[in-house]
């Protein structure tokens, strides 16, 4: 036995690197191209310098990579879960980081095509989608075909039953699936239309992050010319369906370094969250005020109206929101490596914040920051109709955001003065926390 | 194996499986007799959900805590062990290890699968061991079941090395081999008595039930370790177009390993070849194959 089994061992070599490179997955007898491979990065200065040499890199794609990152180092965390929609307008370069973080198939769960997670009960066995989505990151990075595919309702109410971590599937043949302790977290990326996902379609699981909205014409431009000018080279090499081929390799490179990176912030997420508990200036005394803050002003400024006319306004309670806020703070904080929850990862999560708070509502309490305005100069300052501005100042009336009051007829004028609209002491001071955080000192980054 | 009718609800399919005698025609709930407790007629399975109970013994639950009730109920007689363990050429105390028994219900061989968790591994799969056409005995998964691992319940977290057999008598022959040998400091392979200093004490055995199958969910538990993966030498074959399908046991490794890669800290493979199989060999040649073939060689003593 000792030969035999000497012999076996002898048997045993290194898996062939020419194997790795040669695996193509057939699928319909096309075999599509290999997996990105994932290169050791633990640095995130290193990962961001990758990102500048591969594309034109904006401070908004900064906070993106940031917050992504933070929601895949979530995934298994205690608490409530972090789930981001990216959205930005065509060629924001969503995809590419949605691709880069999908090159990562252990971490992360790369989704095309939406039909709902549960698999049916075909030939009596379950092949749902969760088995593989568990303790993993679910990247939809066309999250507008999801808005438009028939099964749109059935995704979202599945997706609605994971963020508790537990869903079942009854089928009408009697059977049944139960998942539990089921830990996954989710990235859609897609254009605006995705914030059609509203409080009832399971919007409000979700924080947000736009990339590229507001930047200046001439910053646009400059993103073209580079963006035309790097693509020239590759436009001119054409692909052999090897890896190194397949597209510029410097994004190649910076796809392979996010993907390693997530290798590195997955296995080291327990240790590092201990160092960041264990060092004493690590979360600073104001951390829970200014999260808290930034939960009320997003669930404040998230709220809609809620239809007929008996109905009263329902406002989302904004602990969930405070915690996930908080939660992603930590998560960047790690992600950066930083050893304390700084101004500058505050700044980042003010800016989701914002993001998030994106809306009629936010532009209407932007507008009416430390001034008094009547509904036509309101109109015009935030480019809506008067009707659409009227409608949102009865919402924000009833939540107690904004107060009305008399402006002073103008002297010779008859009759009353206009009702102006200010915003209340508490939106005000809401609104300032924000600001302050935004105006912390910036690690813009451009090429 | 007791054939299954294609009529049956699929929830019924695990219990009739294990040779449960279920009636599920013309009644409101499938009845049998209780293999827990062997009173007639008192275990109910309820035809929609396949929740079952015994209304004599209360035992009960869905098909796999009834699988792993099975499990937990059946033995094996010490003479069939010495049996079977002479006719699959691995020693009994190994055979027990892995969980091998008869069943409760029809005596049939049993084997356990288990699932993977991000915590533990759980029994969610019993394999039949039992005869197929041509009268040789072939494993079978639960009907319904997914495709589980064999001897996760052996699992140590703290072993570095990782083998991967194709199915779980190649791990068994290989853990007997294991468990007996160790290296020496000039690099030779002596045979040992002390298995805390064999080659086992440092590696776990896993085995998959087949060399195509490989679940994403099983990865995380293979993070780190250096894993090797030892499939059959199978010989190249025509499909039904007349087309060359590649080595089954080599094609396997190739795209286990291509999965290992990311999460293991190495991956070794079986090389049966430059063209994926070792025309020298007999075709399906295995691990225990390997490890068994011209076996009169007199054993050198244990240190």
């Amino acid at each position: 036995m000792t030969q035999n089994l000497l012999h076996l061992l002898n048997r045993l070599v290194p898996y062939p690197q020419e194997w790795l490179e040669n695996t193509k997955h057939k699928q319909n007898g096309h075999p599509t191209p290999p997996p990105i491979a994932a290169l050791e990065c633990n640095s995130w200065e290193d990962l961001v310098s990758t990102w500048k040499d591969a594309m034109y890199w904006t401070d908004a794609l900064d906070i993106t990579l940031s917050s992504m990152m933070a929601v895949v180092a979530s995934t298994k965390l205690q608490g409530d879960q972090v789930w981001l929609r990216i959205i930005g307008r065509a060629g924001t370069a969503k995809t590419t980081l949605c691709e880069a973080f999908s090159a990562n198939t252990e971490y992360t769960f790369s989704m095309s095509v939406q039909r709902g997670f549960h698999s049916g009960d075909s030939r009596g066995g379950d092949n749902s989608l969760f088995s593989r989505m568990a303790d993993k990151t679910v990247i939809i990075n066309e999250g507008d075909t999801l808005l438009t595919s028939p099964t749109c309702g059935q995704t979202l109410s599945e997706m609605r039953d994971l963020w508790s971590g537990q869903t079942r599937a009854v089928y009408r043949n009697g059977v049944s699936y139960e998942y539990h302790g089921l830990k996954t977290t989710f990235i859609i990326a897609g254009t605006s239309t995705l914030r059609r996902l509203n409080r009832s379609a399971a919007g409000d699981r979700f924080l947000d992050c736009i990339i590229s909205d507001g930047d200046c014409v001439t910053k646009e431009r400059q993103l073209v010319t580079d963006v035309l000018a790097n693509s020239l080279s590759s436009m001119m090499t054409e692909s052999n369906g090897e890896l190194a081929s397949r597209e510029d390799p410097r994004l190649m490179l910076a796809k392979q370094k996010t993907a390693g990176y997530i290798n590195y912030i997955r296995h080291n997420v327990s240790v590092l969250m201990q160092r960041l508990a264990a060092n004493p200036a690590g979360i600073p005394p104001t951390f829970v005020k200014n999260c808290e803050a930034m939960g009320l002003l997003v669930a404040n400024m998230r709220t809609r109206p809620t239809g007929g006319d008996e109905d009263k306004t329902e406002k989302e309670l904004h602990i969930r929101l405070s915690k996930q806020l908080a939660k992603a703070a930590l998560c960047t904080t790690l992600v950066m490596g930083k050893a304390t929850v700084d101004s500058e990862v505050m700044r980042r999560m003010a800016h989701v914040a914002e993001d998030t708070s994106y809306g009629n509502s936010f532009e209407v309490v932007k507008a009416l920051f430390g001034k008094a305005m009547d509904v036509r100069s309101l109109a015009v300052a935030i480019r809506k109709s008067e009707e659409i501005t009227r409608k949102t100042l009865a919402t924000l009336l009833e939540l107690d955001i904004v107060r009305t009051d008399q402006s002073q007829a103008a002297s010779g004028a008859q009759g009353r003065g206009k009702t102006v609209y200010r915003l209340s002491v508490q939106a005000q001071t809401l609104l300032t926390h924000l600001r302050r955080l935004l105006k912390e000192p910036t690690a813009a980054t451009s090429k | 194996m007791p054939k299954i009718d294609k009529e049956v609800p699929s929830v019924l399919r695990p219990f009739l499986f294990h040779g449960l005698d279920l009636r599920w025609e013309d009644v409101p709930e499938a009845v049998a007799t209780c293999c827990f407790c062997d009173r007639e007629s008192k275990l109910f399975v309820n035809k929609q959900t396949g929740q079952w109970n015994c209304r004599v013994c209360g035992v009960h639950g869905n098909a796999i805590t009834f699988i792993r009730s099975l499990f937990e109920y059946s033995s094996i007689d010490h003479i069939v062990l010495e049996e079977v363990a002479l006719e699959r050429k691995v020693s009994p105390e190994v055979l027990q290890r892995w969980g091998f028994c008869q069943s409760a219900i029809d005596h049939e061989f049993l084997l356990p699968g288990f699932s993977l968790t991000s915590t533990e591994p759980r029994l969610d799969n019993l394999y039949r061991w039992t005869k197929a056409k041509g009268g040789k005995r072939r494993l079978y998964g639960t009907a319904t079941m997914d495709a589980t691992l064999f001897g996760m319940h052996l699992w140590d977290p703290a072993k570095p090395d990782v083998y991967i057999c194709e199915g779980p008598w190649d791990a068994m022959a290989l853990e007997d081999a294991l468990s007996k040998h160790k290296w020496m400091e000039d690099g030779e392979l002596h045979r040992t008595i002390d298995p805390e200093k064999s080659l086992l004490a440092s590696c776990n055995i896993i085995a998959v039930p087949g060399c195509e199958t490989f679940r994403d969910e099983w990865l995380p538990w293979l993070r780190g370790k250096n894993v090797s993966l030892l499939y059959d030498n199978d010989y190249p074959r025509k499909n039904r177009n007349n087309a060359t399908v590649p080595p089954a046991g080599t094609y396997g490794m190739k795209k286990t390993g291509a999965k290992l890669h990311h999460a293991a800290n190495s991956v070794k493979v079986l090389w049966w070849g430059d063209e994926g199989y070792d025309p020298q060999l007999p075709d399906g040649t295995d691990t225990r194959d390997m490890l068994t073939k011209h076996d009169t060689e007199p054993a050198a003593p244990a240190e």
